[in-house]
């Protein structure tokens, strides 16, 4: 099984994402995320496909050592030979940030609204700086969250740095958000649905976005969609996830022409009607 | 779930000995009220279980009316304030802007003032009686009431139901009686209960004062007042109106906090 | 030539002192024909859908409905359109009542309506909605958060499909659901209309609209920037904006 060969690899190596047998249990004791594994070595992406109530968000916060308090991981998460699975949060905290970064659903909750997006910016930068023992002037940190906002294609980054959150739009939010994870340089980039609360022009310009600075860093990504077409824009490997077990993996485009589960089926099957209604309108029938 | 039944238990019991001494103060008392042949401040003793007040009057007797009329104002206030800040707050909610905002504006002073100096306004203007501290309670209660209700009612008319309910046909007394009121029900209920007890409080406040009615009909808050004079020789007098007003209002709050889960469809049967 | 179910002339609207939200919109919906609304947030799209639904009277332009004039704000004109034009929303979780069981939500239109004085008429309908949308008529006693999304929306479609409407106004019917479910959500939709039941759905997906809707009306900023059948619309987009919508559609792997 390929299952079972791509964690073999993968525990060889010690850099990278390693996840091994990852078990997520709730208060009930019903596993949420069950057995779960894969790797993504430096500089590679993977998605992971699942609708709601597969476990697909629960795993990004696995990674991240962020499981809710009522919630119990078991297994392995291993970030560039790190263990994060029962390590104690202070341990963590370096580990966020250098190694891995976040982008959300929703920007507007993951910004301080009260708090202009400079000055959430800056935060990071001082912060990365200080790691490799640099002390930075003002003018060095407000150069670097320009450059920042610049890489994320912020047209006018001198205004959105003395903006609000809520002064800014959506798009422009989004591209904060990710400005804002990779201020801290990390190797990992774990994106969760990163473009569902955006319009559709907006989501081309952010899956774009993300395609191009995850390359030009030299970033592994992790990007977690229910959408087949939006994670085939940035990955090529895919691990479909149902009720928090894998059903499926491998390149997707593999899986696209011949699905290697029932469900997998299901899903591309239902993408494929509205996809082939963009060619031929008609109902389906 | 389990700590909330036994939450709501112990302040049904608390309350059910207030209720209990009110509903037997109507058939039987150790003594009429008036009686003052017991000799003035008796500790406690076979014939007057509580002793007496500085006039020779039962105190157990006085304290089972007390329990009558903490009620009386409790559930009195609270019906005035309920229906009265129930009917505001969805006026407000349902309002154009500048009515929204002109009684808002009226609302927020109301509250800015404090319950007692209300009540003691409508006493004063009015008289003291129980009745008009009841209503004086109620009115000032009622403009706590009616912002709660507005802020949740404004909620609940945001959410896709009430236009869906609205294309659906339903006019507006349909929207406030199917979906807007039992949907802020709830919460609604616990703030009455809380504000129940607080309006007790009130009231024994306005009768340390001298606002409430004069005894031998006299509330705790009364009895209190009349034995503070003699709190060193006749310690009991003082105390006994205080613990009761402590049980009656932990008791209030107890079943307030029990009561947020109970009758919500959507906390019944989830797996 | 019996005439369109809906007709907008230069339909417009502005909240007071503000610019418009929708200015020059002109459109009809033909028996028969499903019409898809497509546009981004600020395109006007809710606001349309108010003025189709009557919860909002136009400032501007004028809307029939059959060939007569439809002004909202006349009562008896609001009761019959009620009837004529029903409504599903994009959030299932928001828009049944939480409190109600789902015999009391679908029946709603029933009984503000007084469509039905029975009680067993009322229950007879209920009970054919909730089949002709999929779920069983059992559903009837229980309450919504015992359903899933799309099983929401269903009972949501069957509350708008039971007092029999001509026209169904559809909000983002599906991007609130999965992908496995968004697909049989459109499936139903689809065979509503083929049942003679008219649908505009006012979508921001292009691909939901390309199943569904015969023809097509392009939003931007408030005003129409391309209107046609669906075919050729999506086959040979004219406006800029159009091709640009089209291009940012995620697109799976090419077979």
């Amino acid at each position: 099984m390929s299952a079972t060969a791509a964690s073999a690899t993968a525990a060889t190596d010690p850099s990278g994402l390693v996840v091994t047998d990852l078990t997520i249990r709730g208060a009930s004791g019903v596993a949420l995320v069950d057995g779960l594994s894969f790797a993504i070595a430096p500089g590679r992406r993977l998605g992971i496909i699942g609708e709601s109530g597969s476990g697909k968000s629960l795993t990004a916060l696995a990674v991240l050592g962020l499981l809710p308090e009522a919630l119990v991981g078991t297994g392995s998460v291993r970030l560039s030979g790190h263990e994060v699975i029962g390590t104690a949060e202070r341990a963590l905290v370096p580990l966020r940030g250098s190694e891995v970064a976040i982008v959300f659903q929703e920007p507007l909750t993951s910004l301080d609204p009260l708090m202009r997006v400079g000055r959430q910016l800056a935060e990071p930068v001082r912060r990365t700086a200080a790691r490799s023992g640099q002390k930075l002037s003002r003018a060095e940190v407000l150069d670097r969250v320009r450059e920042a906002l610049v890489e994320v294609s912020l047209p006018d980054p001198d205004r959105i740095a003395s903006a609000y959150p809520h002064e800014i739009s959506g798009g422009q939010r989004q591209r904060v958000a990710i400005a804002l994870a990779l201020a801290s340089r990390p190797k990992l980039l774990i994106a969760d649905e990163p473009t569902t609360a955006l319009d559709v022009s907006v989501q081309a310009e952010i899956l774009a976005l993300l395609d191009r600075v995850v390359a030009d860093r030299g970033m592994a990504l992790l990007f977690i969609s229910h959408d087949l077409a939006v994670v085939s824009r940035v990955a090529d490997d895919v691990v479909v996830l149902r009720e928090g077990r894998v059903v499926d993996r491998g390149s997707l485009a593999v899986l696209i022409d011949a699905p290697g589960s029932d469900y997998t089926a299901e899903l591309v099957a239902g993408a494929r009607v509205l996809d082939d209604a963009l060619d031929a309108p008609g109902r389906p029938s | 779930m389990r700590r909330r039944s036994i939450t709501l238990a112990i302040g049904a019991v608390l309350v059910g000995i207030i209720l209990a001494t009110a509903v037997v103060s109507f058939f039987w008392l150790p003594y009429p009220p008036s009686d003052i042949g017991g000799g003035r401040l008796a500790p406690p003793s076979a014939a007057h279980l509580a002793g007496t007040d500085k006039l020779g009057r039962d105190l157990l007797t006085q304290l089972m009316i007390g329990a009558r009329i903490a009620l009386q104002v409790g559930a009195g206030s609270v019906a005035i304030g309920g229906v009265l800040g129930i009917a505001l707050g969805l006026a407000t909610a349902f309002a154009q802007r500048w009515l929204d905002d002109g009684l808002s504006a009226v609302l927020d002073v109301l509250i800015a003032f404090p319950t007692l100096l209300v009540a003691m306004l409508v006493v004063a203007a009015s008289g003291a009686s129980l009745g008009s501290a009841i209503l004086a309670i109620g009115l000032a209660m009622s403009a706590v009431v009616a912002r709660l209700t507005r802020i949740l009612a404004k909620r609940v008319l945001s959410l896709d139901y009430i236009t869906a309910a609205r294309v659906s046909g339903t006019r507006w007394p349909g929207l406030i009686l199917q979906h807007v009121l039992p949907n802020i029900w709830p919460t609604v209920v616990v703030n009455l209960a809380l504000q129940f007890g607080l309006a007790v409080l009130a009231e024994a406040s306005l009768s340390y004062l001298g606002l409430g009615s004069p005894p031998p009909n006299a509330s705790w808050g009364s009895i209190l007042q009349e034995a503070q004079g003699t709190v060193l020789v006749a310690p009991i007098g003082a105390v006994a109106p205080g613990v009761l007003l402590v049980v009656l209002v932990i008791g209030v709050n107890l079943v307030a906090d029990g009561l947020r889960d109970v009758g919500d469809p959507t906390r019944r049967g989830r797996a | 030539m019996t005439a369109p179910l809906v007709q907008a002339t230069d339909l417009g609207f502005s909240y007071r002192g503000a610019a418009p939200a929708l200015a020059d919109v002109s459109f009809s919906v033909e028996a028969g024909r499903n019409l898809g609304i497509v546009g981004e947030s600020g395109a006007g799209k809710t606001t349309l859908l108010r003025l189709l639904l009557g919860l909002t009277r136009p400032t501007m332009g004028t809307l029939s409905t059959n060939g007569v004039p439809f002004d909202a704000g006349d009562r008896a004109a609001l009761r019959s359109h009620r009837t004529f034009a029903q409504a599903v929303f994009q959030d299932p979780y928001s828009s049944l009542d939480p409190r109600q069981n789902v015999g009391r939500i679908v029946s709603e239109p029933l009984r503000s309506l007084r469509l039905e004085s029975r009680a067993s008429g009322v229950h007879e309908r209920v009970a054919a909605a909730l089949t002709s949308v999929g779920l069983p008529a059992d559903a009837a006693t229980r309450f919504p958060h015992e359903f899933s999304g799309g099983q929401r929306q269903r009972i949501a479609i069957a509350r708008a499909i039971v007092a029999r409407p001509r026209l169904l106004i559809a909000d983002e019917p599906v991007s609130a659901l999965d992908l496995s479910t968004r697909v049989r959500i459109v499936d139903l939709l689809s065979s509503l209309s083929a049942d003679g039941l008219t649908v505009v759905v006012v979508s921001h997906d292009l691909g939901t609209v390309a199943a569904l809707c015969e023809e097509t009306l392009v939003l931007e900023k408030g005003r129409v920037v391309e209107q046609g059948p669906t075919a050729s619309l999506l086959a040979a987009p004219a406006h800029p904006y159009t091709q640009k919508l089209l291009a940012a559609v995620p697109r799976l792997p090419k077979r």
